[in-house]
Formats: C-alpha cells, sequence, structure tokens
C-alpha cells in the first residue's frame, strides 16, 4: 500500500510543483483547469440533481409499497452496481446512439435516411448514463431508511393535528435527511469522478478534470499539468469522502425500532398511488433495463446495409460479430486479435483478485489483530476517494520512468485494480474474521491444535465464504476497470474495456458490433458473477462500480 | 347519547377475521378498559378509532355524528403509544408542544400549555433534554404529555405501561390512574395485564377471537367471568367436567363427588353436562366429613404467598388444583378440602 498508493501520488505532487511558474503562468493552462473544473460541477451538480428527483420517488416506491415486479425491479436496480462503464456506454449506443435501436426503428417507421435523435456526445447522453448507474444508491440508501422507518412517527403527528402534508414536511423528512444527505453526497463523488461515462458518452467536446487529466497525460504529454488537475480532483474527492464518512458516524440516524420489516409496506390503494406505482414501475424499468438488452440483441444483430439507408428489416441475427472477435484483421488496431483483449482481461482479473486478496487478508488480520487502529482503517478507505484515473497516473508517472512500462505492463495493471478493489475487500474479510469469538481459537487450542491447524480448521472455514466473495469482487472490478488501465495498457495488450473504447470511437459497423459483443462479454462475466455471490448470501457493499 | 360509540366493527387481517362486530360506547368522564390477550386486535380498535385504520365494515360515532370518513388529524382524539413513538429529532418541549403548534395556537400560550403538562408528569426540569436520552420511565411521562397537551377529547392509551419493568408499573400505573380521575377525560385504555386493567378501569370489556365476550364493573367480570375461557384468563384453573343432579339448589355431580353451586351463569336442566371452576379462594380445610362439596387429595406443594399459602393439591388421575390456604401444609399429607358453594362457578359445557 504505502509503495503502490502513497509513492505515486507523492510522485504526482513532485511533479506538480518542481517548476511551478511553468505549469501555472501560462494563462491557457488555467483556462484549461478552470474550464474542466468548471464542467466537472456543472455535470456532477445535474447529475445528482437529477438523480435526486428520479430517485426520491423511486425510493418512496420500494420503501412504502408492494407491487408487482417488484422483485424484478429490485434484481434490475442492483446492475449498476456491477456494470463496468464501458458496458454501460456500449449499452446506451445500441439504445440511443447513431447505429442504436430508436434511430434504426424511426429511421424504419418514417422513412428517413438520416438518425433522428442525435444526443450522442452531448451533454444529454452523459447525464442520463449518471442517473442510470447512481439512481440505484438513492434507492438503495433511501428506501432501506424509509423501509425501517417507524410509522408509529406519523401515526403519532396525525392524532396529534397534523395534516399528511404535514407530517411529511415535519416528520417523515426531517428524519429521513440524513440518509438522503449520505445519498446525494455518494451520488456526487461518482458523478464528479465519473471518466469512462464521460469519455465515451459525451464525446471530445465535454472534457471534465478526469478527461483532461487523460488528455493531457495521453496527447500533449503535458504532466505537470496532469498532476496539478489530479492534485485539484484528489482535494475535492477527499473533501466529500470525509464528509460521507463523518454523515456515517455521527448523524441521527433513522429511528429504527425491532419491529416487522414488512410492517410499513402495503399495496397501494388510492388513485393516486396506483398511477404513481405504474408510472415509475415502467420509468425505472425502461431506465434500467433498455439499454442492457439493447445491448444484447444488438451483438447479436448484424446491419447488412451501410447508415443511411439502414432499414430494420434488413438486420439479421448472427454470431459475427463474435466470430470477428478471433479473427486478426489487417485495419484492426491492435496487433493481436480481438480476442487476445478478452484473454488480457481474464488474465489480469486473475492476478489482481490474488494480489488484492492476499493483501486485503493480510491488512485485515493487522486491522483485527491491532488494537487502536481506527486511523488505518481511514487510511485503507482512501482508495475509495481516489479516482482510478488519477491513480492511473499516478502509476503511470513513477513506475514508466527508466524501467519502461512494457516490462512492467503485467504486473501494474493488475496490482492498480488491485488498488482499486482493496477497500471493499477489507470491507467484505474484516467483518468476516472479526465475527470470529476469541475463544473459538482458544478452545481449538486448548483440544491440541498447533497454530496452522487453527488456522485450518477454524478460521478459514469461518471466512470461506467472505473470501470467496472478496475474490469475486476483485475479479469482476478488475475485468470491467478503465479508468487506470487506460494510462497504462501498451496497444498489444489491450483489456476488453480499453478494446471497446477504440471499437466504438471507430466507424464501420463491423468494429460497432464488435464492442458490442465484448461488451455482451462482460455483462455475462459481470451477471454470473452476482448470481454466484447470490449464492453466497453476502450483501454487496453499496457502491461498486 | 353516548359520546363515543362504536357500532358493529368488523376488520380482518391477511383474510383472518380479527375483529368481527365490534360494539361498545364510551361516556363522558368514563375510563373504558378493553382487555385481552395479545394480538387479539386491541391496538386496531384503537387505530380505527382514531381514523388511523378504516374498519371493513361498522361506524365509529361521536356525539351521535358518523365520523367513519372524518381524517385523523381532524379527530382531536389523543393517542398514546404503546412504544411512545417520540419523535427523535425533536427534544422533549418540541414533542409536547407538536400538537399545540399544530391547531397554531400563538407561541406564548405554547410555552405556558407545554409547562403546564410537563408539570403534570412530574417532568417539568426536562423540557430541554433530548428524548433519547431518556428513560423508559421518562419517555412515558413525557409521551403522556404530548397526548395531553392538545386537550383531545378523548385519550386512548394503547398498553402505556407495557414497556416498563414491574415496579415502575405499579409506580406509574398509581400516578395515570389519579391523572385520569382529576382530568376527568374520557378514555380508552388497552392491556393485556388484567391487574393493570382492574385498577385503572370503571368498566372493563373483555377481548377474545375478535369479540367483546364479556363488560362490567372490574368487580363483576372478575368474580362472575361468563366463560370458562375467561375463569382460565383470569387464571382460575381448577375446572372439572359434571352433571346436573339437581336443579334448586344446583346439584353437580363429578368424578369427585357432588357439588353445590351458588354461582350458576345461566339456566341448566336436570343431566346437562356442565363445568365447574374452583376459585382459589375458597377452600378451607375441613376435619368433618361431609357430603357434599368435599375434595380429598395430597399436598403436592405449599408455597407461602403474600399472608397466605398456595398450596398445591393432587386429586384423583393426578388433576392438580391450586387454593389459597391459611396455614403451611405439609408435602405428602391427605387432606380433605371444603369448597364454600360461593366460590364455585358452573358453565354449560358449550359456553
Amino acid at each position: 500500500m504505502g509503495v503502490f498508493y502513497f509513492f505515486p501520488l507523492g510522485k504526482l505532487v513532485s511533479l506538480s510543483f518542481p517548476h511551478p511558474g511553468s505549469a501555472l503562468n501560462k494563462s491557457t493552462n488555467w483556462k484549461i483547469i478552470g474550464g474542466a473544473a468548471g464542467f466537472t460541477f456543472l455535470q456532477a451538480g445535474l447529475s445528482t440533481v437529477l438523480t435526486v428527483i428520479l430517485g426520491l420517488p423511486a425510493a418512496y416506491l420500494f420503501g412504502r409499497f408492494n407491487f408487482t415486479g417488484k422483485n424484478a425491479l429490485r434484481i434490475a436496480s442492483t446492475l449498476p452496481f456491477i456494470l463496468p462503464t464501458v458496458v454501460v456506454a456500449a449499452g446506451f449506443n445500441a439504445l440511443i446512439g447513431l447505429k442504436g435501436w430508436l434511430n434504426l426503428a424511426l429511421m424504419g417507421i418514417l422513412g428517413a435516411s438520416e438518425p433522428l435523435i442525435n444526443i450522442q456526445n452531448s451533454l444529454a447522453a452523459i447525464l442520463l448514463a449518471h442517473v442510470f448507474y447512481n439512481t440505484s444508491i438513492v434507492i438503495r440508501v433511501v428506501s432501506s431508511a424509509l423501509a425501517q422507518f417507524d410509522r408509529k412517527l406519523e401515526d403519532a403527528a396525525q392524532t396529534l393535528g397534523a395534516s399528511p402534508w404535514k407530517t411529511f414536511a415535519k416528520i417523515t423528512l426531517p428524519l429521513l435527511m440524513p440518509s438522503i444527505l449520505s445519498a446525494v453526497l455518494l451520488v456526487f463523488l461518482f458523478d464528479f469522478t465519473s471518466f469512462g461515462v464521460i469519455l465515451m458518452m459525451g464525446g471530445p467536446r465535454f472534457t471534465t478534470l478526469e478527461v483532461e487529466i487523460y488528455i493531457q497525460t495521453m496527447q500533449f504529454l503535458n504532466l505537470p499539468l496532469a498532476g496539478i488537475l489530479s492534485l485539484i480532483q484528489l482535494g475535492i474527492t477527499m473533501l466529500v469522502t470525509f464528509l460521507l464518512m463523518r454523515m456515517g458516524d455521527g448523524g441521527i440516524g433513522v429511528p429504527v425500532m425491532p419491529r416487522l420489516q414488512q410492517e410499513s409496506l402495503r399495496n397501494p390503494v388510492r388513485g393516486w398511488e396506483k398511477v404513481f406505482t405504474s408510472i415509475m414501475v415502467i420509468l425505472l424499468l425502461s431506465l434500467l433495463i433498455s439499454p442492457i438488452v439493447s445491448l444484447v440483441f444488438r451483438s447479436f444483430s448484424v446491419a447488412a446495409p451501410a447508415i443511411g439507408e439502414g432499414l430494420v428489416e434488413k438486420m439479421h441475427l448472427s454470431l459475427n460479430y463474435y466470430r470477428e472477435l478471433f479473427i486478426n484483421r489487417q485495419q484492426s488496431l491492435f496487433y493481436v486479435p480481438p480476442i487476445g483483449a478478452v484473454l488480457n482481461s481474464l488474465r489480469f482479473a486473475g492476478t489482481s483478485a490474488l494480489i488484492s486478496l492476499s493483501l486485503g487478508l493480510m491488512l485485515a488480520y493487522g486491522l483485527v489483530s491491532g488494537k487502536n487502529l481506527r486511523w488505518i482503517n481511514l487510511l485503507m478507505m482512501l482508495p475509495l476517494g481516489t479516482s482510478a484515473v488519477t491513480l492511473g497516473l499516478g502509476f503511470f508517472t513513477a513506475f514508466s520512468g527508466g524501467v519502461g512500462l512494457q516490462k512492467w505492463v503485467g504486473l501494474l495493471i493488475p496490482l492498480a485494480h488491485a488498488l482499486i478493489s482493496l477497500p471493499f475487500i477489507l470491507r467484505v474479510v474484516q467483518p468476516a474474521l472479526r465475527s470470529i469469538p476469541v475463544n473459538l481459537k482458544l478452545a481449538a487450542q486448548s483440544l491440541g491444535a498447533k497454530p496452522l491447524d487453527v488456522w485450518r480448521f477454524v478460521e478459514l472455514p469461518i471466512i470461506w465464504r467472505a473470501l470467496m466473495t472478496a475474490a469475486v469482487y476483485a475479479f469482476t472490478i478488475s475485468l470491467g476497470e478503465f479508468g487506470a488501465t487506460s494510462f497504462l495498457s501498451r496497444p498489444d495488450t489491450p483489456t476488453m474495456p480499453v478494446a471497446i473504447f477504440r471499437y466504438l470511437n471507430l466507424p464501420g459497423s463491423s468494429n460497432y458490433g464488435q464492442a458490442m459483443a465484448m461488451a455482451v462479454i462482460i455483462l455475462f462475466v459481470c451477471v454470473v458473477s452476482m448470481a454466484f455471490l447470490d449464492r453466497l448470501q453476502f450483501n454487496l457493499p453499496s457502491g461498486t462500480k | 347519547m353516548a359520546l363515543l360509540e362504536i357500532r358493529d366493527i368488523t376488520k380482518s387481517y391477511q383474510n383472518h377475521p380479527l375483529l368481527s362486530g365490534i360494539s361498545f360506547s364510551v361516556e363522558k368522564d368514563e375510563t373504558v378498559c378493553l382487555l385481552g390477550p395479545s394480538g387479539g386486535g386491541k391496538s386496531t380498535i384503537l387505530r380505527i378509532i382514531a381514523g388511523l385504520e378504516t374498519a371493513e365494515d361498522g361506524q365509529v360515532l361521536w356525539q351521535g355524528r358518523i365520523i367513519n370518513a372524518l381524517p385523523s388529524y381532524l379527530r382531536k382524539f389523543g393517542l398514546m403509544f404503546q412504544d411512545y413513538a417520540l419523535f427523535p429529532h425533536m427534544n422533549v418541549r418540541e414533542n409536547v408542544a407538536f400538537g399545540l403548534r399544530m391547531q397554531k395556537m400563538p407561541d406564548n400560550k405554547i410555552k405556558e400549555s407545554v409547562t403546564e403538562a410537563l408539570d403534570l408528569v412530574n417532568m417539568g426540569n426536562f423540557a430541554d433534554r433530548r428524548v433519547t436520552d431518556l428513560s423508559g420511565g421518562e419517555q412515558q411521562r413525557v409521551a403522556l404529555a404530548r397526548a395531553l397537551a392538545p386537550q383531545p377529547q378523548l385519550l386512548m392509551l394503547d398498553e402505556p405501561l407495557g414497556a416498563l419493568d414491574r415496579t415502575l408499573r405499579e409506580k406509574l400505573g398509581a400516578e395515570l390512574r389519579g391523572l385520569l380521575r382529576k382530568m376527568k377525560i374520557p378514555a380508552i385504555y388497552v392491556t393485556h395485564d388484567q391487574q393493570e386493567a382492574f385498577s385503572i378501569a370503571d368498566r372493563i370489556l373483555v377481548l377474545h377471537q375478535g369479540r367483546i365476550v364479556q363488560t362490567g364493573t372490574p368487580f363483576e367480570v372478575y368474580s362472575l367471568p361468563a366463560s370458562p375461557w375467561l375463569a382460565t384468563f383470569f387464571g382460575m384453573d381448577n375446572q372439572i367436567h359434571g352433571i346436573v343432579k339437581k336443579k334448586t339448589p344446583l346439584t353437580v355431580t363429578t368424578d369427585f363427588g357432588e357439588f353445590a353451586c351458588a354461582c350458576p351463569q345461566g339456566e341448566f336442566h336436570k343431566g346437562e353436562q356442565v363445568i365447574l371452576v374452583f376459585k382459589q379462594t375458597g377452600a378451607e380445610v375441613s376435619k368433618n366429613v361431609r357430603k357434599q362439596n368435599l375434595l380429598e387429595g395430597q399436598v403436592a406443594e405449599s408455597i407461602f404467598s403474600a399472608d397466605r399459602f398456595k398450596t398445591k393439591v393432587l386429586l384423583e388421575n393426578d388433576i392438580g388444583f391450586e387454593f389459597l390456604l391459611d396455614n403451611e401444609i405439609k408435602t405428602g399429607q391427605n387432606i380433605h378440602l371444603f369448597i364454600s358453594p360461593d366460590s364455585i362457578l358452573c358453565f354449560g359445557n358449550s359456553a
């Protein structure tokens, strides 16, 4: 952790300050910084507002009503937690992109020769993807608070003469405020550090701090400026993370009474309740499901004509795009067949899972056995507030010099991924370790077990599930990671997300289709992992991307 | 005209009938107690009266007017919840002031009323405390003050002492009784504890399986329970079957002899199957041999309880009866007990 987190970040700091004059005196630099920071706040603010506007009623729906399709909707709402940005970007592209279903259908119906909806590469597309991602966070945080909310408080207010509106304003809302606020902060944090979504949904016109860091590094090789941008970014995300943690510590929680969970749930009865329920269910389902469904179908449908003459009838189902993955075409961007990217990804993911699991296990043991190591615990959560791009840049600057990135790439990418997944791993493994009573180990010892036997026969079986869960997490996080990887991958060792990003930026329906096919592969692995975790019956910590 | 009248209230829960045809009324200045086992729908009756739930059938009338459609916040009925439901984001003063603020009372008058209500429950010094810092008993008082402050037309209390330990329950029960008498406010009090009900109620309604099975003053209800179930509910477990031998004076033949019974619950004819209930208090050790009202058995245990000895007597067939006797009797001793006809209840088999 010291070497691979603080050293790269330290390098970033030193990078930004050796010649502060050279980087800061140029007014163009300030313009770049200001512009990027301004847009970052703007899009994050707008995204957060929109997310809350949709998320709060949705949370109310989940927290208060039983309705048909609730379970399906609940499962659908976990999707954004596990889907990498590239997959979501590909999904929205398949739905509303220039070559997406909606445009193909409209062109077919209206006979138009041009795509009618063009929100690709627009702020709207960015906002849409962010709303897709983060509505689930609001739903999760606020609806669980609502579901545990003691309905008797509202009843009491009514018997004391408060009208339903007054009851909501004076009792329900104030008591839900802490959870709403922490949801808002969390959403803002994710929107603020969003990278893949901006890059892939916004196109070249929009640059946030994250994207600017990427551009300055990869295109202009202006590392000092990238470093400054990173530090600004880091400062703000740390602040938000700190606020979040403080809220978790000290706020007045929702009064949780020991009572039946179902008590606060009921069927919609009144007219407005039924209308509200139906509208919300349709809205949420179309938001959450349609990009995924379009993605899957699009990956199997080969459009015969070029765009412009496109008619829906001419499309047919085919495995062509998947077959293409195995062929190394001359004009392909890579020196290896696309399937190579799949293999790279799997290899990196495996290595990353191994590294982060052993690292996480050691840290967890250290934390559990240590006396008062709360600050270390806090320290370990820092990578959570550090954006992947900042981490990628740190790695890039710290380890690329001299040795040459190429030699290290096999280890650097898994290492970066391991750092990103470490906070999640700790969150899973630490409670499991802590749940083992000391007496249990003592009892085993008194029965004649040597220390290693104690570990093998007592501890390991108890934490086994947690370890499996952690490993699957690390694996899926690595598989979908884009931000840090985009700095560290070399042209001959692309990962799937990197390949998807490049394919989406290339013309031609074959490239497009291959991006779709690859995205479906990641989607498939993610869904299988989730099903597996579900079997293990471990709850997801919120906010896994 | 009754102040509050409940007519034929019916309500089911998850397709099982919870309340079937509940009717009763509350008069001015009266404390009515709904007594019954937990989970019997007592709280639901209060919630229906308060307007927090709707009945499937039946009416709620206030001063002769049907108020079924009147929303809860316009009814001006105070309800004190079982676990108090104090607003955790407000302090004691704000909690008590809530109802007054909803009435748009001016601030200075609110302050006055809150102080008055808090003084009434001896919580005057706690006005600025957080409700989450209060003990159970203190929370109970604040909840009572909050319900009383807006001067409700009717006060409903749902197991108000249920969450407290026994000593506190007795102390606060006495205070509550005094307060209700003093305030002269009509009240409905819900509890599963018969002692609590006896000590506080002017009138008791016993609820069983969604119906009111007995109504009366505490004395009436306890001394003459209307069914074997009620007798058991009040702790009268000494029950045996018998057949009526003679109508007047009522004489019943049982496996343990003949018993004259002075407390028949209904009319019985000769040869009818009946159930006899022996109250714990009606037995005394008998030296002379009698023909009637004599139980013979062996003492299984004799435990001191208050100023008497709770004595378990094993009859034939290993049936065990409990009686309160004046003196301790050694375990294993055979005794004859005379059962006073006044302490024997007789029920029809179907009751």
